[in-house]
């Protein structure tokens, strides 16, 4: 390249690079090494999860079949998970348990962001009485007691259907969880209708729909999906913490919560059979490290006032700390020697 | 003379605080002064009264009709004028009854001490604000009860620049999306086609900002910049009035003059009128043909630039005018400083009388108990003050 093309580069209007808040968010997310691992992390469990489901679904594969002349067997090629007290190959389970886990924190974020923002919205756009009137059932529901929700709830639908006793769970989840979106969404309206930008919009004779669609909905976008992966993640949580106390889908179907349970049961099990915990353990901790991971990057991307740090930055730096590295060796060496 | 293009009569802005005016403790006070000076000039007939029913004593013969001696009198007038006033809702007056005329193509200044209510009064008459009280017209229409449906299509005759560049611009929209919105809206254009683009690429470029621009989003530009996106948006629309809420404020002085200059042109050119709103007096001279100032949610004296700044009358307009800095030495000798006592008094609970009775350094006692009229002491001259034009 030729100098004085070297020089004009970037103030034609040719170089131009224009990036909109969206395409920067994705930018910075990209350059962040811990979420893209966390995202990876991610859509693979996602997909072998998905797949497993699917091929024992098709393949007709059967859970509750018992094999008591395998049973607890530690990890081999055979079973590469172990087998459980029945005989039961565990690495089926453990990636058919986090179907349920992927069902419930779909279904159930997607009921909570959807009521969450809708409240919130509601409660910072239109304010006075109905902002207090949503704002005091936030309150009352964030201060339920979960566990005796669930517990009570689980006890009165026991003898239902695995199916349906999943969808009271994703219920009860989706129910609870909106509050902290809300409060967020309602507080992110307030402050936006206080910009003058919003004022501009009644100025120009914009229309309250367009306004809404245009000018409110985008702002508050990126704060709803930061939010809305962490309440993925508790979701996920939630089930597993419900499963756990027998609370959640029952046997045969396996979960992630409810594998750890059996595992818990007796302690004999929990030292001797160490792989019958150790691996659904491990998924759960992985999957919820993934979004949390996920989450945070996404919390760095949307913030204007984080800097994007490209690879080839980092590369620089690298090089950079290792030029400064071997030259002070150098100097150490050197001066070594003229003290000799 | 041109034509009338808005009027407002009357004028109020109140906004609710929730609260209510809560005098006990004065009113004590009152009462103990009362007694005091009841005690020194009148024998007790029953000394086993106590301070309280004495007082409710003396107060009720007071209602009756009797009359004390005339110290005792003053004070039970001012305790019967402040247990009238106690438990009244409390409002913040920022505007209280302002009557304004804006001729077509004409540039009224509007001047005054920080949360006097200027931006207030400039959209109220936007309608942004729906006004407590008092009547706008624009055109000829009374717009004051017109719905937001209504008022669409008057949109685009009356615009708004705001004070502040970095809130007034959606960081989520293109400033090609920001400027064309309401063309697109008001179907002006139909979509967004070459020939939208080009117009706002032409608007972008009366405004002195370069067409390559127009994809960029507002965090890219300057504060400079920025008040230029606002001014093209609001130019777009074509409107007939514009008000400049402090537009050049936020700008270093190279900038405010460019600015400046861009509006002149554009009025020369479409025929604006503007309502410039700043507390910078030296810019609203540079720009204005009228000049409105305002004290404390009241005008106090509208007139046109040359008699305000030769001629002002009102003492409060005086002690403005005395502080600008004076760059010609000789002039700068022989003139007098008016220095303000005090500070701006609370608009929520407002000075009896002329609201600047508390500051003004030629006050007397009529100004304490009588509102001052708006009234035209000379042709196109309206000042608000008992003795408009004297000597301070
Ligand atoms: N929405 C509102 N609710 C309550 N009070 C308000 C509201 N808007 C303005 N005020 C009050 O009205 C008064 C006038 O405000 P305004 O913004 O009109 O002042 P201003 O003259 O434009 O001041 P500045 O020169 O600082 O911009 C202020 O005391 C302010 O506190
Ligand atoms: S009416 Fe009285 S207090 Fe008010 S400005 Fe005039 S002289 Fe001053
Ligand atoms: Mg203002």
């Amino acid at each position: 390249m030729s100098e004085i093309t070297e020089q004009n580069k970037g103030f034609s209007k040719k170089d131009e690079v224009i990036l909109s808040p969206t395409q920067q968010t994705i930018i910075k997310f990209k350059n962040n090494r811990l979420a893209m691992v966390g995202l990876w992390l991610f859509l693979i469990i996602v997909t072998v999860v998905v797949v497993t489901h699917f091929y024992t679904k098709f393949t007709g594969y059967d859970f509750s079949a018992t094999d008591t002349s395998i049973k607890n067997l530690p990890p081999s090629w055979e079973h590469p998970f172990g087998t459980d007290k029945y005989g039961r190959n565990t690495v089926v389970r453990v990636l058919e348990g986090g179907w349920i886990s992927l069902q419930v924190g779909f279904l159930s974020t997607i009921m909570a962001v959807f009521i969450g923002v809708t409240m919130g919205s509601i409660a910072g756009y239109f304010g006075g009485k109905i902002d207090s009137i949503i704002m005091r059932i936030v309150e009352v529901i964030y201060s339920f007691p979960f566990l005796a929700l669930a517990f009570t709830i689980s006890a009165i639908f026991r003898d239902k259907p695995a199916e349906f006793r999943l969808f009271i769970i994703i219920a009860i989840l989706g129910l609870i969880r909106w509050t902290g979106l809300a409060r967020i969404v309602r507080g992110q309206i307030l402050s936006l209708k206080e910009q003058d930008f919003i004022l501009a919009t009644k100025a120009l004779g914009i229309k309250k729909r367009n306004q809404i669609m245009r000018h409110l909905i985008p702002n508050v976008l990126a704060m709803v999906i930061v939010s809305g992966t962490l309440t993925f993640a508790s979701a996920i949580l939630g089930e597993a913490f419900l499963s756990f106390l027998n609370l959640s889908v029952t046997e045969p179907i396996p979960t992630w919560g409810a594998l750890l349970s059996k595992a818990a049961q007796n302690s004999t099990s929990l030292r001797n059979f160490w792989w019958v915990w150790v691996f659904p353990g491990t998924m759960l901790f992985m999957f919820i490290m993934s979004i949390n991971l996920i989450g945070e990057g996404l919390r760095d991307a949307v913030d204007p006032k984080s800097e994007i740090i490209t690879k080839e930055q980092r590369k620089a730096a690298k090089e950079r700390r290792k030029a400064q590295k071997k030259a002070n060796r150098e100097e150490k060496i050197f001066s070594k020697r003229g003290g000799m | 003379m041109p034509n009338v293009l808005l009027e407002t009569k009357g004028i109020k802005q109140y906004f609710p605080t929730g609260k209510k005016r809560n005098e006990k403790k004065n009113l004590k006070k009152i009462s103990l002064r009362a007694i005091k000076i009841f005690n020194n000039e009148y024998t007790h007939t029953n000394l086993k009264l106590k301070e309280k029913e004495l007082f409710n004593d003396i107060y009720k013969q007071f209602k009756e009709g009797k009359r004390f001696s005339d110290e005792l009198n003053t004070v039970l007038t001012e305790y019967e004028a402040l247990s009238n006033v106690h438990g009244d809702k409390l409002y913040v007056r920022a505007n209280d009854g302002i009557d304004i005329t804006i001729y077509e193509g004409e540039t009224v200044g509007l001047v005054g001490e920080s949360g006097c209510g200027k931006s207030t009064l400039g959209r109220t008459i936007l309608k942004l604000d729906e006004p407590t009280e008092g009547e706008i017209f624009f055109n000829g229409e009374n717009i004051t009860n017109y719905s937001n449906n209504k008022m669409m299509p008057l949109r685009r005759e009356m615009q708004i620049i705001f004070q502040d560049p970095y809130s007034s611009l959606n960081p989520r929209m293109t400033v090609g999306e920001i400027i064309g919105e309401a063309l697109l809206e008001h179907g002006i254009f139909k979509n967004r086609n070459d020939d939208f683009e080009n117009y706002v690429k032409e608007i972008m470029k009366t405004c002195g900002l370069d067409d390559y621009m127009i994809y960029r989003y507002p965090h890219e530009f300057s504060g400079g910049q920025r008040q230029r996106i606002g001014i093209a948006r609001a130019l777009a629309l074509k409107p007939k009035f514009i008000v400049c809420d402090e537009a050049v404020s936020a700008l270093d002085v190279s900038i405010q003059s460019q600015i400046i200059n861009l509006l002149k042109d554009l009025q020369n050119e479409f025929s604006l009128a503007y309502l410039f709103i700043s507390h910078d007096l030296s810019v609203v001279k540079h720009i204005s043909d009228r000049i409105g100032v305002m004290y404390l949610g009241d005008m106090v004296e509208f007139t046109d630039k040359h008699s305000l700044y030769e001629n002002p009358q009102h003492p409060y307009t005086k002690a403005l005018l005395s502080a600008i800095p004076e760059t010609d030495l000789e002039k700068a000798r022989s003139k007098k400083k008016i220095i303000l006592e005090g500070d701006i008094p609370s608009n929520i609970i407002v000075p009896t009388g002329c609201k600047f009775h508390t500051r003004c350094p030629i006050a007397k006692d009529i100004c304490k108990r009588q509102v001052p009229q708006f009234r035209e002491v000379e042709k196109g001259h309206s000042v608000a003050c008992h003795f408009s034009g004297e000597e301070i």
